[in-house]
């Protein structure tokens, strides 16, 4: 059988249920996805909060509460495929229990950490590369706002730092490829639909901190030691366009 | 709430602008922009927080990260030290911040996540005292008018004086006092105004107040660190003389006291920097000094800068000539072995072999040179065994030991692990069995150059030229 799902977490956790109490999955497929042609019968699963619930104490008693972070993470890496690499990393947990993890020689293990390094990099690395701007919010108080459009679904990932770090500010993190932002105001947040062309004004001196910004990125660079493709590989150029500076940015002779 | 500052502040923006070019200018060659070591949450009604392992918010064009606002707070200087662009005699554009302006740029850069706080060094404009209370009071403005509690590196001027550090150390995560040349001789002849006293006064007197704060935590390996010991501080009967208190404590005072003091000093402890090729001193001496540093002064850590010669000195290399960033490259690789790998700097270098192989990384040397160690068995060897096998790391150890409680490893399951198994193979035996293709005794070197040489070199070949250009 191959399951096609909503998308969400929950949703994969229905389809492990389905894979138990009805037929064994031959695939797993997101709805966006479901266009291909398959080579099984197809069925939607239905997300049921109940289900997906059972599911997730099921991994969380037979196997770890660490197992269960770990397969939510590996979820929002984003990789096709991921969804039958989590199946049967469950399913193997859950002939091996709790030491499960401490197999790291395993391909299936192996595979989880992976996709859990992709994630936990990408949100380190977005700690740094975030870039809020200065912008008018709607009851006449500045607030920050910053886009980015991670490779990873990594917003609720991110927001504990922010949430801790900017205790007096509100401020809005836009995921500009899902389509969604977390607006944060007093140190709660929600999460929302926000489309990818929505551009806040800014504020009039936030230009003048831009280009501060800009002079100090370019003059710290030492031209003895210029090296493009260790920059490249500390920040890839698909990042690039969310920043304020430019990494490439001709110097102006001294 | 500080309108009346941000607006002075953005009236100025383009005076700020001058002085921001010149000072980033003038603080760039100082290597260390890390903003790790200290771990503090955010408070209501304030700004900021600092992680235990460090943010980079950005990669320059040179490949370094930018981590922290890293400028100086004056290049008016009074010494004349041979190698520095910003020495009295240099011909350079001269301005200095105020505290308020240097302030209000540190925290407009925070709030918008282009760095993780400030990294304060400074030439010595009038004395250092002088100079150090205006660095001081920038941070003051920070911590207490703007709440600031982002990270604060503070760069300690050699000759000032113990109050003046103490009160630094009290505001900032990390401080540092820079030794730059690796020996006595070296300081004298390059930088005549520096004295070897004004340097490691204020060193001891850092290590000592962290000592008595029972914050001292030294480089060593992840297994066995070496921790914070108390003859450090001297001993009498059960108490330990405190410098700061001028008397002897016990140790429930002596939590006491460091409860009450709840400014900790320096919780980021402190590090400094040397310079690699200005003089002629040998990788046995920087690193040999490095150990010493490590042990005695328990510093998070050493920094090298491969010099880069911009000033024409009859005493120093000639401009244009090439910048060791290879050797620099091989001494940040045995500054990490030493580190976190548990060797001394008489493995990575003796007598023998004074200088490092620039050619292989001195874990692959010091194993070649040691055949005896190996072939280590992965299934047997311990923790700190394991840690000395070339292309094994401090993640790989962990879960080779967390694996081995549950099943032996096969050769296959390595290279899951994460092993570097093109190094590794000819250094180990898994179960008992050899997996290293059969290389002719003496020719491992040259076969191990063979595979790995062009990748490990090409990773730092420097363009001479900024991009479009």
């Amino acid at each position: 059988m191959e399951y096609v799902y909503d998308g969400t977490f929950d949703g994969l956790l229905c389809c492990l249920y389905a894979h138990v109490h009805e037929e064994a999955a031959q695939a797993i497929l997101p709805e966006a996805d479901a266009g291909q042609l398959g080579l099984a019968p197809r069925k939607k699963v239905t997300t049921r909060s109940r289900e997906a619930e059972r599911v997730a104490s099921a991994i969380e008693n037979k196997i770890s509460r660490n197992c269960l972070r770990r397969c939510y993470r590996a979820f929002l890496s984003g990789e096709p495929g991921r969804e039958m690499e989590i199946l049967s990393y469950v399913f193997y947990g859950f002939s091996k229990g709790k030491d499960v993890d401490l197999l790291h020689g395993d391909p299936i293990v192996r595979r989880i950490d992976l996709l859990n390094h992709k994630v936990s990099r990408e949100t380190q690395r977005m700690l740094g590369m975030l870039r809020f701007s200065l912008v008018e919010g709607a009851g006449g108080e500045p607030l920050l706002y910053a886009h980015f459009s991670p490779d990873c679904d990594l917003i609720q990932l991110v927001m504990p730092h922010f949430l801790n770090r900017y205790r007096r500010e509100s401020f809005v993190i836009h995921d500009v490829r899902r389509e969604k932002a977390a607006f944060s105001a007093h140190g709660r947040w929600v999460m929302q639909p926000l489309p990818r062309d929505f551009s806040p004004e800014h504020t009039p001196d936030e230009e003048a901190c831009r280009a501060l910004w800009r002079r100090y990125f370019t003059n710290a660079a030492i031209r003895e030691r210029v090296n493009p493709r260790c920059q490249k590989n500390f920040m890839p150029r698909r990042y690039w366009g969310h920043l304020v500076e430019n990494p490439e940015e001709k110097r102006p002779p001294i | 709430m500080f309108f009346s500052a941000y607006n002075e502040f953005m009236k100025n923006a383009e005076a700020v602008m001058e002085k921001l070019k010149i000072l980033t200018d003038a603080a760039k060659y100082d290597v260390s922009c890390s903003s790790s070591g200290h771990e503090r949450r955010g408070k209501k009604g304030q700004i900021g927080s600092a992680s235990k392992a460090g943010i980079c918010h950005s990669w320059t064009a040179d490949g370094r990260c930018i981590s922290l606002l890293k400028v100086l707070y004056s290049n008016r200087c009074v010494y004349d030290c041979e190698y520095c662009i910003n020495r009295r005699s240099a011909r350079v554009e001269r301005t200095s911040f105020m505290p308020e302006e240097l302030a209000e740029l540190t925290m407009e850069f925070y709030r918008r996540n282009y760095i993780e706080g400030l990294f304060l060094s400074s030439a010595v404009d009038g004395t250092p005292d002088r100079t150090g209370e205006e660095m001081c009071r920038t941070f003051q403005i920070l911590r207490e008018d703007r709440g600031f509690l982002g990270y604060i590196h503070a760069k300690i001027i050699p000759g000032t004086s113990p109050e003046l550090v103490d009160r630094i150390g009290r505001l900032a995560d990390r401080v540092s006092v820079n030794i730059e040349l690796p020996s006595s001789e070296g300081l004298e002849k390059l930088a005549p105004q520096k004295k070897p006293e004004g340097i490691l006064g204020p060193m001891e007197q850092i290590t000592q107040t962290m000592a008595e704060q029972k914050a001292l935590v030294g480089a060593g390996n992840r297994f066995s660190r070496y921790r914070y010991r108390a003859p450090l501080l001297e001993e009498e009967g059960g108490s330990t003389y405190m410098p700061s208190a001028g008397k002897y404590l016990t140790d429930r005072q002596q939590d006491a006291l460091a409860h009450q003091k709840k400014d900790r000093f320096a919780p980021a402890g402190q590090t400094t920097q040397l310079i690699i090729g200005a003089t002629e001193d040998s990788d046995l001496k920087i690193l040999a000094l490095s150990h010493s540093l490590y042990k005695k002064f328990y510093m998070r850590r050493v920094y090298f800068s491969a010099y880069i010669p911009l000033n024409d000195s009859p005493l120093l290399p000639a401009r244009g000539s090439a910048v060791p960033l290879l050797r620099e490259h091989r001494l940040y690789q045995a500054d990490w072995l030493m580190r976190f790998y548990g060797f001394t700097a008489d493995e990575v270098v003796d007598s023998g072999h004074p200088n490092l192989d620039l050619e292989l990384d001195p874990k692959v040397s010091w194993a070649l040179r040691h055949p005896e160690c190996f072939p280590m068995e992965i299934n047997k060897a311990g923790a700190e065994e394991l840690l000395r096998i070339p292309g094994v790391g401090n993640l790989s150890v962990i879960r080779i030991l967390r694996q081995r409680k549950l099943a032996p490893l096969r050769y296959d399951d390595l290279k899951n692990i994460g092993m570097v198994l093109k190094r590794a193979k000819y250094f180990i035996t898994v179960s008992g069995k050899y997996y290293g293709s059969a290389v002719k005794d003496g020719m491992l070197r040259d076969h191990l150059l063979m595979q790995s040489g062009g990748l490990q070199l090409s990773f730092l070949d420097p363009q001479t030229k900024l991009p479009g250009e």
